[in-house]
């Protein structure tokens, strides 16, 4: 092969890699660890799994280690309906909080794409200004705002439109409170990007050709729009699934999230190896809706 | 063009000698724009246009960018409201009626297909809304695709389509629903000259055929004479001069026309006084005052007037030839179109004519070439007075 023809691989090479390289060092190699712990056996030690590969030991010391580790901690998760239960939970409460996050984020980014055209990057900029400050400490500011005597009862009270003080706080209300709060900027965004480059014209034609503006919305913007939906979707729900910080905080002891489980199992109980297979399992839950979108847009592009 | 215009060619022909309810004093327009005035917050878009368009017309605006066709079809098609004013549809008062309930269609400048449905679909869309029976949508989309010849892509995208079968399917899109009045925003802007041709015969037979009302913006004025009954000229928002394609080529009521539609040579001059019928204008650019009759203008002793001649009026000749308008100047220019031979004369008052001879022989033995001394003439009743 000819100078330039290594040269132009060369080049090729040179920026392919860098992604796979990345993926591989910050995501296949920590799973496979984590998949490795997950196959092993909780033991009082450091660390606090069992067994260790001992990498002076050849040939055989490999095959003892792979007969050693087992799918016991899969088990126990199938076997116990507490983790049924954090996961179906998780994902009921990823789901309702993904829908609640559609019917408040669609308006806002609508509105947002048919401002005046000066308007938007202040908009935009407002959307986004919630980050500046840390996620935790905006978290906390809802302790503050829902807890018997915070903020909100104070207000309701004042108004009289209540007698009592709401209980909100740790229960499941808050978790959805502090949920979409904390995602709506991941729903908005995409929606936003999707609306803004819409051809409004579009929807003039519908409306031109006898469609009243509900049903020139159904069946012209909201089809349009639907990669901005299924991006928001899919930025929000995964992440709610394994969602930790907010029900921890806002949750109480009887809101069940997998993330928190997971949390209990690696740090109160010391048992890695089960934690990790939550992990594991988590990772799977939220990988089956990334693979479902993929054959949505192979299709589509197939229709082409 | 297929056979069926072929043979409907006389018919249409009859049809347009005879058709000028615009002359008829008791006929009842179909859209009137009523002193309608459109302001987008300091911008004036249209100022105070009245307009009435009868049925069954094949109207077309005329005008620069920026003029207010677009605003203008617009405010008939309900996507703008008027500032001031009204419009009116066979006698209805159309304001606060929403886009979908008014039986007028439009066909958008960008053509504005459905990017995710098929030609099909998208021709059956307005079908669709009026919840026709299904047979019957089917029916009327084969019907239009037939029309429009695309029964071979009815399945594909707009995406798929080249410029030309878009602006059919956009045709076919808003033919569907056969409104009374069909709008088309600069419906062959995106075709080459051939086709731009054979798609103006095809829209006329069209109009013709299905008994409907054109309402046609664009700003090519060839295919503005080829295709109206009446044309509008617009300027700044406001209509200049309306009237018949050769009355608006022959008698202009404007600088702005006359420049506008064709070419045009401008004399400038100032009003010399009247002799046996005729005008006398004196100019710089001639020896002696020219002779104009045109007894639409009434003038007044001294007032700055413009002589206006089209090209194709005015002769060429190496001696000087007996007559009262004569241009002496030197050949600048030739330019060989073919069917025309375009002279540019260079005039010793410093303006340049433009003057176009028919090649009617194939082979002139001793033909006028550059730098060569000439003369222009033209007849008193082939000029323009325009003081406007
Ligand atoms: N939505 C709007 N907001 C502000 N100004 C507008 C708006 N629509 C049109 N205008 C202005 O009104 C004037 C007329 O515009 P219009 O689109 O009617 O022109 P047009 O004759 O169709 O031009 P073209 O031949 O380029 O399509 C222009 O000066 C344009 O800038
Ligand atoms: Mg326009």
């Amino acid at each position: 092969m000819s100078r330039s023809g290594w040269r132009k691989r060369l080049a090729r090479a040179a920026v392919i890699l860098p992604p796979y390289a990345w993926l591989a060092a910050f995501f296949l190699l920590p799973f496979v660890i984590v998949l490795r712990i997950s196959l092993s056996d909780p033991a009082s030690a450091q660390p606090p799994y069992r067994p260790l590969f001992d990498w002076t030991g050849g040939w055989d010391a490999l095959m003892a280690f792979l007969g050693a580790l087992d799918l016991e901690n899969f088990e126990t998760l199938a076997s116990d309906s507490l983790y049924w239960e954090a996961a179906i939970s998780s994902v009921t409460i990823a789901l309702v909080s993904t829908v609640l996050l559609l019917l408040i984020g669609y308006p806002v980014a609508y509105g947002m794409a048919r401002a005046a055209p000066r308007l938007r990057p202040l908009l935009v900029a407002l959307v986004i200004l919630p980050f500046w400050t840390s996620f935790l400490i905006r978290v906390y500011a809802w302790i503050a705002i829902l807890k018997p005597e915070g903020l909100l009862n104070q207000f309701l009270l004042a108004l009289g439109l209540i007698s009592d003080p709401l209980t909100i706080l740790n229960t499941p209300t808050a978790v959805y409170i502090g949920v979409v709060y904390a995602y709506l900027p991941f729903m908005i965004l995409p929606l936003y990007a999707a609306l803004e480059r819409l051809d409004w014209t579009l929807v003039e034609a519908a409306q031109d050709l006898g469609s009243p503006p509900w049903k020139a919305f159904w069946t012209v913007t909201l089809p349009l729009s639907l990669p901005g939906v299924v991006a928001g979707s899919l930025l929000c729900f995964i992440p709610i699934v394994g969602e930790f910080v907010v029900p921890d905080l806002l949750g109480g002891s009887d809101t069940l999230m997998i993330g928190r489980t997971l949390w209990s199992e690696f740090f109160s109980n010391r048992d890695w190896p089960l934690a990790s297979a939550v992990a594991v399992v988590l990772l799977l839950i939220v990988v089956i809706p990334i693979v479902f979108y993929r054959e949505i847009e192979a299709r589509r592009w197939e229709a082409r | 063009m297929n056979d069926t215009t072929r043979a409907l060619r006389p018919a249409i022909g009859a049809v347009r000698r005879s058709f000028s309810p615009w002359t008829d004093p008791q006929a009842r327009p179909l859209i009137r724009f009523e002193s309608v005035t459109k302001r987008f917050g300091e911008a004036v878009a249209v100022e105070d246009l009245s307009l009435d368009i009868f049925e069954r017309e094949f109207f077309c605006l005329l005008g620069p960018s920026g003029c207010g066709k677009t605003t203008l079809m617009r405010m008939l098609a309900g996507f703008e409201e008027p500032t001031a004013g009204r419009v009116l549809l066979a006698g209805q008062d159309l304001t606060g009626v929403p886009p979908y309930r008014r039986p007028v269609n439009m066909m958008f400048q960008s053509y504005a297909l459905f990017p995710h449905m098929s030609v099909a679909d998208n021709i059956a869309y307005g079908l669709k809304q009026d919840r026709l029976p299904r047979g019957e949508i089917e029916a009327r989309v084969e019907e239009m695709l037939r029309l429009v010849q695309l029964e071979k892509l009815a399945t594909r995208r707009p995406d798929q389509l080249s410029g030309g079968q878009r602006q059919r399917v956009a045709l076919a899109r808003a033919l569907a629903k056969r409104p009374k009045v069909l709008l088309l925003d600069e419906p062959l802007g995106a075709l080459d000259k051939k086709l731009r041709e054979e798609t103006q015969f095809e829209l006329m037979d069209l109009q013709v055929r299905l008994g409907m009302t054109f309402l046609v913006v664009t700003h090519d004025q060839e295919e503005a004479m080829t295709m109206s009954d009446r044309i509008a000229v617009m300027d700044h928002g406001r209509i200049v001069q309306v009237a018949t394609p050769g009355e608006l080529y022959e008698q202009p009521r404007t600088r702005f026309v006359a420049e506008f539609v064709g070419d045009i040579n401008i004399l400038e001059g100032k009003v010399a006084g009247m002799e046996e019928g005729g005008w006398r204008v004196e100019t710089p650019h001639a020896s002696q005052a020219l002779t104009v009759f045109d007894p639409d203008e009434v003038l007044g002793h001294g007032q700055p007037v413009a002589v206006a001649v089209r090209p194709e009026k005015m002769t060429i000749h190496r001696q000087r030839p007996q007559g009262p308008n004569v241009l002496e100047g030197e050949v600048w220019d030739i330019g060989y179109l073919g069917d025309w031979t375009v002279y540019r004369v260079h005039l010793g008052s410093g303006a340049v004519v433009r003057v176009s001879c028919a090649n009617a022989s194939r082979f002139v033995a001793d033909p006028i070439t550059w730098d060569e001394r000439v003369f222009v003439a033209f007849a008193p009743d082939a000029a323009i007075l325009l003081s406007r």
